[in-house]
C-alpha cells in the first residue's frame, strides 16, 4: 500500500475575481508519476489553479495541499513553476539565469540546466531581451524542468510557439521529468501534447468536468483527446 | 538565504543605482567646476544645478528602489521573487532593509554633496573654505550640538519611514481586493497615507508631551510638553500676540510607531495577501 499523500489534494477551492468566480467548488487528487494535461476553455479557471497551486495567488478558500504542504515555503521548496509570463530580467544571458536558479533553488541542478540549454540550441551569449518568444521560453523552460522537483506546474508552455518548436520543448520537458514526480502542463493545444500525457482534467467554470487516464478517455469516448475536448467544449 | 536574498538585491539594483548616482554626481561635480572657474552667469546656473543635484539624489534613489520593489515583487520578475521557498515577511524585511541601507548611503552622498557645494561656492566667492566650514561649525555650536544629532536621528527615522510606508503601500496596493488598478492602487494607498499622517501629525504635534523650547532662556532644550497649551492660548486670545513657545515634536515617536505599524502590516500583506496577476 503507498503511503506517501497524493502530489496534489484539493478539495472544494473557492477563487473570486470581484465576486466573479474562478474557481468553484473544485477538487481534484493527482498522484505522483504521471504527465497531466489541464485543459480548459479561456477562463475556466487553469491559470488561477495553477497560481494557487504555486503560491502565488491568495485570498481563497478550500483547502490545498502540495507534495503534503500547504501553499507556502515548504510547498515552494518542492513546486517548480512555469508561469505564462517571462519572469526573468531582460538583461540576463542563460549563463546569468542558471545562477540566478543556482543561488535560490536547493534541488536546481545547474548542469542540466545548461545540458538544456544545449539541447534547445540557445544562445549562450545572448541577453534575453535579445532571444526570440520561443527562445525566451525555452530558456524558462530550461530552468523550471532543471529542478529536481516533486510537483512541476507549467502553464501554457508551447502557447504562442511554432509548431516545430513545440514538438521540441515537449521532448525537452519529458527528458528530464522524474518517473515519481508529477508535471500538470496546462494547455488549449491538445493535440500538440496529446502524445505525452497520462491523464487529463478537464475543466469548466472552475469546476471539474472531466478527468481520467488519457487511454481510459480515448476508449470509452472512441475518440482523440482532441477530438473530445471540442465536442465536450462545444456542447 | 537572507544573506542570498540580500546580495541578489545588490546584484538586482546596482546598475540602475550606480547609472543613477553616477550621473547625478557627475553633473554635480561638473556644475561645480562651472562655479569654481567663476564664468559670468553660468556659475550662478551651476549653483542652481549643483544645489539641485544635491537636493534630489536621495528622492532619485527612493524612485528607483521603488520602482525595483514593484517590478520585482508584483510585476512578471514577481513569479521569480514569490516563488523562492522563504516567508512572505522575510522578502518583504530583506526588500526593506537593502532600501534602507541604499537609502542611508544616499542621505551620505547628500551631507558630502552639500559640504562640497559650501566648500567650491565660498571659495568661488573669496570667502575661505575653512572660514564658510566655520560658519557652519558656530551655527551648529548655537543651536547645540544635541539639537543637530537630534535632527540627524530625524532625518533618519523619516527615511526610515518613508522605505517601509512605500514598500507596505505597495504591497497592499497588490493585494487582490486592489490589484486590478495596477499602479494607481498604491498611487491611491500613498495619497490617503499622507493624509492619514497630516492628520495625526498635527495631533502629535499637540498632545504628544514632547517639544524643543524656541523663546525665552532655555530656548533650545527639550521640554515634556506639546503644543497644545499654546495653541489653547492662541483660540482663547485670538487677536493677541500668540508665538508659540515650544514647537511639538511628536511627530519623531508617531514616525517610529507608524513605521512599525506599516512594516507588520506590510510583512502580513506579502506574507498572506500575494496575489500575482
Amino acid at each position: 500500500m503507498n503511503a506517501d499523500p497524493p502530489a496534489i489534494e484539493v478539495t472544494d477551492l473557492h477563487k473570486a475575481y470581484r465576486g466573479r468566480p474562478a474557481l468553484a467548488g473544485l477538487d481534484l487528487e493527482l498522484t505522483s508519476g504521471q504527465v497531466i494535461g489541464l485543459m480548459g476553455d479561456n477562463g475556466s479557471g487553469k491559470t488561477t489553479l495553477l497560481k494557487i497551486l504555486a503560491g502565488v495567488l491568495a485570498d481563497w478558500t478550500g483547502t490545498v495541499r502540495v507534495a503534503g504542504h500547504a501553499p507556502g515555503p515548504g510547498s515552494k521548496a518542492l513546486v517548480s513553476f512555469l508561469p505564462d509570463t517571462s519572469f526573468l530580467p531582460d538583461r540576463h544571458t542563460p549563463a546569468d539565469a542558471i545562477a540566478q536558479f543556482a543561488r535560490f533553488f536547493a534541488d536546481f541542478d545547474a548542469d542540466r540546466a545548461r545540458e538544456m540549454i544545449g539541447f534547445f540550441n540557445l544562445p549562450q551569449d545572448r541577453t534575453l531581451k535579445e532571444m526570440s518568444k520561443g527562445m525566451r521560453e525555452k530558456v524558462q523552460i530550461s530552468l523550471a524542468m532543471s529542478r529536481r522537483a516533486r510537483v512541476y506546474l507549467l502553464d501554457e508552455p508551447i502557447s504562442g510557439v511554432d509548431p516545430a518548436s513545440r514538438d521540441v520543448i515537449l521532448r525537452g520537458i519529458l527528458q528530464n521529468f522524474a518517473e515519481d514526480a508529477l508535471l500538470l502542463v496546462s494547455t488549449h493545444l491538445i493535440q500538440d501534447v496529446e502524445p505525452i500525457v497520462d491523464s487529463v482534467v478537464f475543466l469548466r467554470e472552475g469546476r471539474v468536468l472531466l478527468q481520467g487516464t488519457a487511454d481510459d478517455l480515448r476508449d470509452v469516448h472512441g475518440t482523440s483527446l482532441d477530438a473530445l475536448f471540442r465536442k465536450v467544449y462545444a456542447s | 538565504m537572507i544573506g542570498a536574498l540580500l546580495s541578489h538585491e545588490v546584484r538586482s539594483t546596482r546598475r540602475t543605482l550606480g547609472t543613477t548616482i553616477g550621473v547625478a554626481l557627475g553633473v554635480g561635480a561638473l556644475s561645480l567646476v562651472v562655479v569654481a572657474l567663476r564664468i559670468p552667469v553660468l556659475g550662478e546656473l551651476g549653483f542652481a544645478l549643483a544645489v539641485a543635484v544635491v537636493t534630489l539624489i536621495t528622492p532619485l534613489v527612493l524612485v528607483v528602489l521603488a520602482e525595483h520593489y514593484w517590478r520585482t515583487m508584483y510585476g512578471r520578475e514577481g513569479y521569480f521573487t514569490m516563488t523562492v521557498p522563504v516567508r512572505g515577511s522575510t522578502l518583504f524585511a530583506v526588500k526593506v532593509l537593502h532600501g534602507i541601507a541604499v537609502t542611508v548611503g544616499a542621505l551620505a552622498l547628500t551631507v558630502g554633496g552639500a559640504g562640497a557645494v559650501v566648500a567650491v561656492s565660498a571659495s568661488a566667492r573669496g570667502v575661505g573654505v575653512a572660514a564658510a566650514f566655520q560658519e557652519l561649525s558656530d551655527g551648529i555650536g548655537t543651536v547645540g550640538a544635541a539639537t543637530v544629532w537630534f535632527l540627524a536621528g530625524c532625518v533618519l527615522v523619516q527615511s526610515v519611514f518613508t522605505v517601509v510606508a512605500g514598500a507596505a503601500v505597495m504591497s497592499i496596493g497588490a493585494e487582490s481586493r486592489f490589484n486590478h488598478l495596477g499602479f494607481g492602487a498604491p498611487v491611491l494607498g500613498g495619497v490617503a497615507l499622507y493624509l492619514v499622517m497630516q492628520v495625526l501629525g498635527l495631533a502629535a504635534m499637540l498632545f504628544v508631551p514632547f517639544g524643543l523650547r524656541i523663546t525665552g532662556p532655555d530656548a533650545g532644550t527639550f521640554v515634556a510638553q506639546g503644543m497644545l497649551a499654546d495653541f489653547m492660548q492662541a483660540l482663547r486670545d485670538p487677536v493677541g500676540q500668540n508665538d508659540p513657545s515650544v514647537v511639538g515634536l511628536g511627530i519623531v515617536p508617531l514616525a517610529v510607531v507608524a513605521t512599525g505599524v506599516l512594516a507588520w502590516w506590510g510583512a502580513g500583506s506579502v506574507e498572506r495577501r500575494t496575489s500575482l496577476r
